[in-house]
């Protein structure tokens, strides 16, 4: 008796929690067209979950991501390129929503720092290699 | 035994007392009774931070919820291991680990006292004495592990079971003993700016041994992180660019430079400025990524500035540590750290580019986890750096570093036969050809990147086997680290440009068929465990013979102590590919959602990074005779 009477308990947490759980994009939101699919995934991959830590909407459980995909989707199928709907996302989300954060002025220093040392480093480099000569 | 937790918040002030201790009296002129007080501090430094430690741990597995740290963090009903774990699975409890590891390195460079290098080796202990004081005086202001909660609760609040894993459980002593050990290179680097007649102190071989074990414990340390992220977070990937594994991606990259670069000082005392550059920055790097990690900055620097206590002490102790150390570098240029030039076409040219590609590679790291931060503390824009951006910047550059690599061990220092090192390498360039060739042949797979990662790995690889007997003995280390890196690649490439993902509702004696794998969903059924209770599915793997393989049972687990509910990926691992399964939603009307991935070459990744550390670990033992010689 206590032992259906435990099982029962279980099996309701498990609906009440289970139920809960997703993972990223599910499967009923996929498109018919493969071609199509596999550009809404690509841009989903790039686009990030506005309420979720470093996570794309691709990655997402979160509700919004959802919309989101669901939004990506439509403009998909609606023949829309993907400038357009990179564009149409950061009009209404701001730059915030790319994963990949565009050149701007700021963030000019993202972008170039790192060449700027790269190009640093290959003049310390020439600089080294002149003078040993020098001295040899 | 209600007094112990009493006993570990004295020892840590104890400890508090010792450090202040070692630092006044290192500040000292010395002679034989500083060696005797130093060693009085030393020992009782590590007495008192061990005592505290196991205190806390005492406090863990008695389930004292006395103690607020353990309330928080802890139950009854958790496992002994988890306990154990747990005293570092929290922010207090890992300070608490940081302090017993500075400590052992603190005792570790004291060991290496003798007449000869005495002054080195005081300034050395007065300066990690003053981290110590640092990290402690932190600890116990802001984060003390030992403050009590009365009355006592009846039960702890539990541990977030994602982070109940055994590789989770020693990731972050591994990671320590990475961060820490760039103390000791921080200390060495101090010392021998500040002393007069560093010259005569070989110094860069006090700071190898522990550099290489900070190096090697890093990389076996991300690693672990990493297997944990594989099958814990159930996306079929391994690396995410999170900002946490970043920084400890940052040290590690700048440890990588300074090995290399602290063999040109070993060999040819070439670089010697640089390298004491490189071993402040790492470890201010190191301190930083605690900063990231512990402040709460990364969540948003809205939440940081509510209680940003502790974030504005680590930043006014990084602020101390990095204005000092740096001043003293530009100070002590003068000093007559020999002038030598690099000529591009040596061994040691090849470190230079090396160095400075890890040092970029380190800065669009850095970048890209703060850039956002302080985007959104000056302006009202917020934006977002994610894995795209990392990619883009990091692997064209990390590219040329490794064909370097595959060549550089071959190379003479000073300067080179070209030539002769054509015809040294021939052999590879021609196995690489034929490999890539059969490779494009069997598989017909004509992915850009897959072809370069092929390339590099073959390239080092090839490289390794054709010139094995050209080594010296001593060098065998580094052939083995370059291995495994040639390893890691290998499996870094199979697994993110060959990943296969199937993603589908399936009934119980439904079928997928993934990469010549046929999948049958058997069952579903419920488990219950002592602290959770799980939906478990049975898959039944069969190959393209109809025989069977495996039988994988991901699950989804609900916590009811700390209500949450984690998924546990099941894998079969073979060397060629990983075969990788997580159930999702679903109920017996619909199906469920199930993820199935086909991950080419994964285990190369941990098979690589275990092969680096072994070559750390071996590379550790030789340097420390090479150091026990010189103190003779």
């Amino acid at each position: 008796m206590t032992k259906t009477l435990l099982t029962i308990v279980i099996i309701s947490i498990m609906i009440l929690f289970f139920s809960k759980i997703s993972y990223s994009v599910e499967p009923e939101e996929f498109l018919q067209n493969p071609k199509q699919e596999i550009r809404a995934r690509d841009i989903s991959k790039n686009i990030r979950c506005l309420v979720c830590q470093n996570q794309s909407i691709d990655d997402s459980s979160a509700p919004l991501a959802k919309d989101l995909r669901a939004l990506i989707r439509m403009k998909v199928q609606e023949n829309n390129s993907d400038e357009e709907i990179y564009k149409f996302l950061t009009d209404r989300y701001g730059d915030f929503i790319l994963l990949k954060p565009p050149f701007k002025i700021n963030t000019f220093l993202l972008w170039s720092l790192p060449f700027i040392f790269l190009i640093i480093g290959i003049f310390i480099l020439f600089v080294h290699n002149k003078k040993s000569k020098k001295i040899s | 035994m209600i007094m112990v937790p009493s006993l570990g918040n004295f020892s840590l002030w104890l400890a508090l007392c010792f450090a202040i201790f070692q630092f006044v009296i290192s500040c000292k002129k010395n002679n034989q009774s500083t060696l005797y007080l130093n060693r009085i501090a030393v020992n009782g430094l590590l007495l008192c931070a061990f005592l505290s430690f196991l205190s806390l741990m005492y406090s863990y597995l008695v389930s004292d919820f006395s103690v607020a740290n353990v309330f928080q963090n802890s139950h009854t009903t958790k496992p002994l291991l988890y306990k154990i774990a747990a005293v570092w699975g929290n922010h207090e409890g890992s300070m608490l680990l940081w302090i017993l590891v500075l400590a052992i390195f603190n005792y570790f460079i004291f060991k290496l006292y003798n007449k000869t290098n005495s002054i080195f080796i005081s300034k050395t202990l007065e300066t990690q004495a003053f981290v110590t004081i640092g990290f402690l005086l932190f600890t116990l202001l802001t984060s003390n592990p030992f403050e009590r909660i009365i009355p006592v609760p009846t039960n702890g609040l539990g541990f977030n079971p994602i982070l109940q894993d055994p590789a989770l459980a020693i990731h972050p002593p591994l990671l320590y003993i990475g961060y820490v050990g760039f103390s000791a290179a921080f200390s060495f680097s101090v010392s021998a700016m500040s002393i007069e007649s560093i010259e005569k102190v070989p110094w860069y071989n006090y700071m190898k041994p522990f550099v290489l074990a900070a190096w090697a414990f890093l990389t076996i340390g991300i690693a672990f992180g990493s297997i944990w992220a594989y099958y814990e977070l159930g996306w079929g990937g391994w690396w995410f660019w999170d900002p946490v594994e970043n920084a400890s991606l940052m040290p590690w990259l700048l440890g990588t430079a300074l090995i290399h670069s602290l063999v040109t000082v070993e060999k040819k005392k070439m670089l010697q400025k640089w390298v004491l550059l490189l071993a402040i920055l790492a470890f201010l790097l190191s301190v930083i990524g605690t900063f990231l990690v512990r402040s709460g900055i990364l969540t948003s620097v809205h939440t940081f500035a509510l209680d940003p206590a502790r974030g504005i002490y680590i930043l006014v102790f990084i602020g101390i540590l990095g204005t000092y150390s740096l001043i003293l570098f530009a100070t002590s240029t003068k000093k007559n750290f020999e002038k030598n030039y690099v000529s591009f076409l040596s061994r040691e040219g090849s470190i230079l580019i090396n160095n400075i590609i890890m040092i970029v590679v380190c800065s669009s790291v850095f970048l890209g986890t703060i850039y956002p931060l302080i985007i959104e503390a000056f302006s009202n824009n917020k934006i977002s750096v994610g894995e795209p951006y990392y990619n883009s910047t990091v692997i064209p550059i990390m590219i040329p570093a490794i064909l370097v690599m595959g060549v550089g061990p071959l190379l003479s220092w000073k300067k080179i036969d070209v030539k002769k090192i054509f015809w040294k390498t021939l052999p590879s360039i021609v196995l690489t050809i034929i490999v890539i060739t059969i490779f494009l042949w069997i598989y017909q797979s004509y992915n850009p990147l897959g072809i370069i990662g092929i390339i590099l790995s073959c390239w080092i690889i090839s490289n390794i086997i054709f010139t094995q007997n050209n080594i010296p003995k001593f060098s065998k280390s580094m052939v083995m680290a370059h291995l495994g890196i040639g390893l890691l690649i290998l499996g870094i490439t199979g697994s993110s440009v060959w990943q296969k993902e199937k993603i589908l509702r399936m009934k119980v004696n439904d079928e997928i068929i993934i990469h010549n794998y046929n999948i049958i969903f058997k069952e579903i059924k419920e488990v219950v465990e002592k602290n959770y209770i799980a939906l478990q599915g049975n898959f039944w793997v069969y190959n393209k013979k109809n025989n069977i393989i495996t039988k994988l049972h991901p699950e989804n687990r609900f916590y009811p102590v700390t209500n949450n509910s984690t998924t546990e990926a099941s894998i079969h691992t073979n060397l060629l590919r990983d075969l990788y399964i997580v159930l999702g939603d679903g109920n017996q009307k619909d199906g469920w959602v199930v993820r199935v991935y086909y991950n080419p070459l994964v285990v190369w990744i941990w098979i690589g990074a275990f092969v680096i550390f072994l070559g750390g670990l071996f590379s550790i033992n030789i340097n420390l005779k090479i150091l026990k010689r010189l103190s003779l």
